[in-house]
């Protein structure tokens, strides 16, 4: 009987015996579970370690990029609002310039003053789109200003993979949604109310909406593959929304003295008494 | 003595266990073999070297033939369920609403993996045969890692399956069975980046069909040439199972043949009965922890008590029965690795009986 157990003994060191060997999969897997449990400097020391390796490793980057997301806060939760954004569609009720008055006024067919009117047109449409956008992200916490320079640093990483994976693309324009939330409620694009945008000098006010151009198009551009069976949807929504932006940057680009403001520019290009009665607001 | 051996044995393998390496966090759902009762999942493996002690189907079918009481034959049923109740209850509302995108959006926010289980089983057993017919088992499990950048996966299976068994000695020493085991499954067992994944999901996402036919093949020896052996009841076991056809094979959920080999014995002691197993498992997918597993169990009256142990998962198990009902509670401990959030999940299960 001894026997017997002597050699239950021996199986039992055996059982106990483990040999498995992590692989990459695995070493993110690790780094994954330490993003969750906030240990974001060892997360961040593992991963730049795998991209001194190989600095083309799509994966680690993206993970490394999202160390940033989750100190700024956005988690799954947060996601799950993409599916609304994937019906986005123009929607003229949101009027962000009051421009009602001003089309009411008999204003000379001049081309100066048609362009000025179709500036204000094309303003007020970009503008709507990312209040759109931004109204579609209420339920979203704006994130703060440490977690916008979080975002920043993310989208700075992921913009280092020249041609990401349509996922990943998706990724870094959902990223870029929640970053527009802040730069749009924060005026960081064009500022509205309390005659600001009026009196924003029209070199400021081109640097800004060229700023908004880029960003917007791109972030909509990331988004868009993610969805591959709503491509013409967006492409639609692309096209519209550059040309707006470019027939707005057209008018700007005419004025002959950028360093005055909008309100004064609107003013010379209208004719003076045309505009009695009608003071810039925006 | 004997005290000392097991103070060993824990020693070794609690010094194995602080040398583990990672292992993910996945589950053992699309594991082989029994779970609707509760000594079948305590014992994991084992429960197909040690002799059954309660009137029901047996993992290895040569342990058929045990015990005289029952050659007329019992009925029963059960009904066994378990892990994340309180998820379960939390969401109650969402699994019963139609919008399966917020219940969905709740149980991959959770921030550890999200488990339950739930079989129901009807049974009939007799001395030298057994029949089982399960008409569901439903597991689910999710797990996020991540919750940035999420890494998910998501198991979930509904199975229905019938087996029958016949077995017995076929000598003094010898003992011989066979199963013969019907299986009809619908799973989804998905693992990937959310994101990574997003653009092709609804192609991803396929709810899979798999029916399957095994015969299944037991022996068992028993030592009894002397007193001491016959004291101590040496068993030594082989068996064989998930060996037959699939109509489909899939990667994630490979059904490869296993073979398990045993030894048990029962020491003999002044109160109740005592069984102590040990089981080596050969298959192409085992991990190395999971190879050799520990299995005990005791009865005393109308109370069993189970446990079972491998380097990734304990467990212990208490049953207790008054006349044809009884009620068991099962606790388990599974170890989930480096990559988990947490070192370990703890789960508990509970079983439902009806034999007469």
């Amino acid at each position: 009987m001894k026997n017997v157990v002597l050699f239950l003994f021996c199986l039992a060191l055996l059982s106990c015996v483990r040999h498995e060997k992590p692989n990459l999969e695995d070493r993110y897997q690790v780094i994954q579970s330490k993003i969750d449990q906030k240990e974001y400097d060892q997360a961040e020391s593992e991963l730049v370690s795998i991209l001194e390796k190989d600095p083309q490793n799509e994966r680690a980057r993206m993970i490394l990029a999202s160390v940033s997301v989750h100190r700024a806060g956005i988690t799954l939760k947060d996601y799950f609002l993409l599916e609304s954004l994937s019906h986005l569609e123009d929607d003229p009720s949101i009027e962000v310039l009051k421009l009602n008055e001003l089309e009411k006024l008999k204003l000379p067919t001049d081309t100066g003053s048609q362009k000025a009117l179709e500036f204000l047109k094309q303003i007020s449409h970009v503008a709507g789109r990312a209040v759109e956008i931004s109204n579609k992200f209420e339920q979203v916490t704006l994130v703060s200003e440490d977690g916008a320079n979080q975002l920043y640093q993310a989208l700075n990483e992921m913009e280092k993979i020249k041609t990401p994976q349509s996922g990943n693309a998706l990724y870094r324009g959902v990223i870029k949604l929640f970053y527009f939330k802040y730069l749009w409620e924060n005026g960081k694009f064009l500022k509205f109310g309390n005659r600001q945008f009026c009196l924003e000098k029209i070199n400021s006010l081109s640097v800004r909406l060229e700023g908004f151009h880029r960003f917007t198009l791109g972030m909509v551009r990331d988004v868009s593959q993610g969805f591959p069976k709503s491509q013409s949807e967006f492409e639609t929504q692309i096209q519209n929304l550059d040309r707006g932006f470019l027939d707005a940057r057209k008018f700007l680009v005419q004025v002959k003295d950028a360093t005055r403001n909008f309100q004064e520019t609107l003013q010379d290009t209208l004719l003076k008494d045309q505009l009695d009665g009608w003071k810039c607001e925006f | 003595m004997r005290i000392l051996i097991l103070f060993f044995i824990f020693i070794s393998c609690a010094w194995a266990q602080a040398a583990s390496v990672l292992k993910s966090g996945a589950s053992h759902f699309f594991e082989n073999g029994d779970r609707s009762f509760l000594s079948h999942s305590v014992l994991g493996p084992v429960c197909s070297t040690v002799r059954t002690i309660r009137a029901e189907p047996t993992c290895n079918p040569a342990l058929l033939g045990e015990n005289q009481m029952w050659s007329h034959g019992v009925f029963g049923a059960n009904l066994f369920f378990g892990n994340d109740i309180d998820t379960l209850y939390k969401n109650r509302d969402l699994i019963a609403g139609e919008d399966k995108m917020k219940l969905a959006q709740s149980l991959l926010s959770e921030t550890e993996p999200v488990s339950f289980e739930a079989s129901t089983l009807i049974w009939w057993r007799a001395e030298k045969m057994a029949l089982s017919f399960q008409p569901q088992r439903m597991t689910y499990f999710s797990d996020v890692r991540n919750q940035s950048y999420p890494d998910v996966a998501i198991h979930g299976m509904q199975e229905q399956s019938l087996q029958g068994q016949i077995g017995g000695f076929v000598s003094e020493n010898w003992r011989a069975g066979l199963q013969l085991r019907f299986l009809d499954r619908r799973f989804v067992y998905e693992e990937f980046n959310l994101f990574e994944a997003l653009p092709t999901l609804d192609e991803q996402f396929q709810v899979k069909n798999q029916r399957a036919v095994f015969v299944e093949p037991g022996v068992a020896y028993e030592l009894n040439q002397t007193e001491d052996l016959q004291q101590w009841q040496p068993l030594l076991s082989l068996s064989a199972s998930q060996t037959g056809w699939v109509d489909r094979n899939y990667d994630e959920i490979p059904v490869e043949p296993i073979v398990d080999a045993g030894v048990s014995i029962s020491p003999p002691i002044a109160l109740g009965e005592w069984e102590l197993g040990l089981n080596y498992r050969w298959t192409a997918n085992v991990s190395e922890a999971r190879k050799f597993r520990w299995g005990t169990l005791y009865r005393l009256d109308f109370i069993e008590l189970y446990a079972g142990y491998d380097p990734d998962e304990w467990a212990l198990g208490l049953s207790a029965n008054v006349r044809a009902l009884s009620a068991g509670w099962m606790y388990k401990r599974t170890q989930l690795g480096d990559s988990a959030a947490k070192a370990f999940e703890d789960s508990h299960f509970f079983e439902l009986r009806l034999a007469f």
